[in-house]
């Protein structure tokens, strides 16, 4: 997240399908995070993804999504891998 | 992998269905010996006790285990069918909104051991808690720091090493367990994961390496490590996983390196026992490796059915997290061979175990848990819920048997759809396919049963439910309110807003 929090071509959001801000805000808060959090409380984003031609499937957490500029998720993982985020985000720019 | 254990989600949520007694019944087609043990019947009559069972398992004609008194774990002769894990009791009260929430705020737990045969303990992030272990209880706790995550005992000193990651480590007392005493926290670098034994102590401190502390955890010396991420010790030997290679030392004042290996992927949990180790290796589940000589030698891998987190060796046990369930593989005779799952309360993160009982760090619950020896069952493996994509007319949903018999299955239909086939036998430690073909016009969401053999889960449901994106579709536009800590104030964000942008999304849960 830091990695880009002043890059104007990308865009990052922490997403919560469950916790609200009193619970999600101050696990942030306590994490240092000054990213723009989402509430996803009726969790129907976070339940829309389908499992890939191979029949991965992303659940539950971490679950982690790139958006490019034309609105098509290029990259779609359940595991957190800054790595490959990051490569990701590079390819979609 | 995520430096946050945050497991939530209401996707995976466990039925009822799968709640399992001490005793099970024995499945259809077995009957129940007079020492308690379920055994194959040729026609449907009441077994014969002296006669060997149809499945070649051998008959076991001992008096039954005495589960008020320490397990008896001796090396069985050969298998038989049952229910190898059993749970003595859960308690769920670690939940913010629970009235026993013994610190009043949000305990997640996520190390758990064993210190005696009426004890285990269970650390979560603002301490610990004793649990008694007949059934699973809180008995009382200590209270040191915020996001105690890991967690080691000392049974020479009967002291617990609390590991708060960045905030050092606190000794806990527990001569009494029923009255713990904690102590001053000790400052040390940011670190992963703690080990204890005859009064020493050894943290894997990331960057920094592994440090040797004596009993008041003062350095006694060090090594380098690039990434030290978990530790085991017993008398002078050493294990430390740094980064994907196990490393064996023998210490006595100086590390000595004897041997390293290849894990083939990053280490987070250790146990060692004698020449046995066990390795949590996340999402590759655990491995098992003997040391022979000043060597590691690779016996096997136990796969779990969610990422391992933790490992607990009990003689020829090994004790597996495993997220969803809690594994048991018997590893006496080498290779790894899984025994049974018990599924978790909620998320099985930590574990420990000693003499036959087992204590599962469960998330928001403690579960006490006891080793049935020498029984072992199929292990049916399957998913509660799968998605499909617009347009598809069929889905193959696999059947894998992660135990030691044959897994029968009976597979329902949805409505208005088909499932072939609908019986099928999965050798152990393989999987079968069923097609289940959609009803026309599947809108939503639909689901089919099944029934088995495994001793703890004889039926269950699976749901099926239509998605509508995945790699290489549009992202359907979505308006969600959200806030940007440390404000809490709330804001539209829209997904169209940010065409020409590229957005990443991060999906987390703290509950």
């Amino acid at each position: 997240m830091d990695v880009y929090a002043d890059d104007e071509d990308v865009v990052t959001f922490w997403v919560a399908p469950h916790d609200d801000v009193s619970i999600g805000g101050d696990f942030l808060v306590a994490a240092g995070v000054d990213t723009t959090c989402l509430l996803d409380d009726m969790s129907n984003v976070y339940n829309s993804y389908a499992p890939s031609e191979t029949g991965m499937v992303w659940a539950p957490f971490p679950m982690q999504v790139v958006i490019d500029r034309d609105g098509i998720i290029t990259y779609l993982a359940n595991e957190a891998d800054p790595a490959a985020v990051i490569e990701a985000i590079e390819a979609a720019r | 992998m995520a430096d946050i254990l945050t497991p939530g989600g209401s996707v995976v949520v466990l039925s009822a269905l799968f709640a399992c007694s001490p005793s099970p019944p024995c499945a259809e087609g077995y009957g129940r010996l007079a020492s308690g043990v379920c055994v194959a019947l040729d026609d449907g009559s009441a077994p014969d006790v002296a006669a060997p069972d149809e499945t070649g398992a051998s008959v076991d004609t001992s008096p039954p285990t005495d589960g008020g008194s320490a397990v008896d774990t001796s090396p069985p002769t050969a298998f038989e069918l049952g229910d190898p894990l059993t749970t003595l009791g859960t308690d769920g009260r670690y939940d913010q909104g629970s009235s026993e929430n013994p610190w009043g705020a949000i305990c997640h737990l996520t190390d758990a051991e064993v210190i005696d045969a009426e004890y285990g303990l269970a650390v979560c992030d603002v301490g610990v808690a004793v649990i008694g272990l007949g059934d699973g209880q809180y008995v009382t706790s200590a209270t040191v720091a915020y996001q105690v995550s890991r967690l080691a005992y000392d049974a020479s000193t009967r002291t617990a090493w609390l590991a708060t990651r960045d905030a050092g480590l606190y000794p806990v007392d527990l001569s009494d367990p029923t009255a713990p005493v904690s102590g001053a926290q000790v400052v040390l670098p940011d670190h992963e994961d703690v080990a204890a034994d005859a009064g020493r102590v050894l943290l894997a401190a990331r960057g920094e390496g592994v440090l040797l502390l004596d009993g008041h955890g003062a350095q006694v010396s060090s090594v380098g490590a690039t990434e030290a991420l978990a530790v085991a010790l017993e008398d002078d030997t050493a294990l430390v996983v740094d980064g994907e290679e196990l490393i064996l030392y023998r210490l006595d004042q100086a590390f000595e390196e004897l041997d390293r290996v290849d894990l083939g992927s990053k280490g987070r949990d250790l146990d060692l026992q004698g020449d046995r180790v066990a390795v949590a290796l996340g999402g590759a589940g655990a491995a098992v490796y003997s040391i022979d000589g000043g060597s590691l030698v690779y016996d096997g891998d136990v796969p779990t059915p969610g990422p391992s987190y933790g490992v607990a060796l009990d003689g020829d046990h090994l004790l597996a997290s495993g997220w969803y369930a809690t594994v048991l593989a018997w590893i006496g005779d080498g290779e790894p061979r899984v025994l049974g799952h018990e599924d978790a309360v909620q998320w099985s993160m930590g574990v420990g175990a000693l003499d036959g009982r087992v204590l599962v760090a469960d998330w928001f619950y403690s579960a006490a848990l006891q080793i049935e020896p020498g029984l072992a069952g199929p292990e049916i493996v399957v998913e509660e819920g799968i998605w499909v994509v617009e347009g598809e007319e069929s889905v193959a949903v696999t059947f894998e048997n992660a135990g030691i018999f044959d897994l029968e299955v009976s597979v329902g239909s949805p409505a208005g759809g088909s499932s072939s086939p609908d019986a099928l036998t999965v050798a152990p430690g393989s999987a079968e396919a069923v097609v289940v073909t959609l009803p026309d016009g599947f809108a939503n969401q639909t689901s089919l049963t099944w029934t088995s053999d495994d001793p703890d889960e004889p039926e269950g449901e699976l749901r099926i439910d239509k998605g509508s994106q995945t790699l290489g579709t549009e992202h359907v536009d979505f308006e969600l309110l959200g806030y940007t800590p440390p404000s809490t104030l709330m804001s539209s964000y829209a997904l169209a807003d940010y065409r020409g942008q590229v957005v990443f999304l991060a999906y987390f849960s703290v509950t």
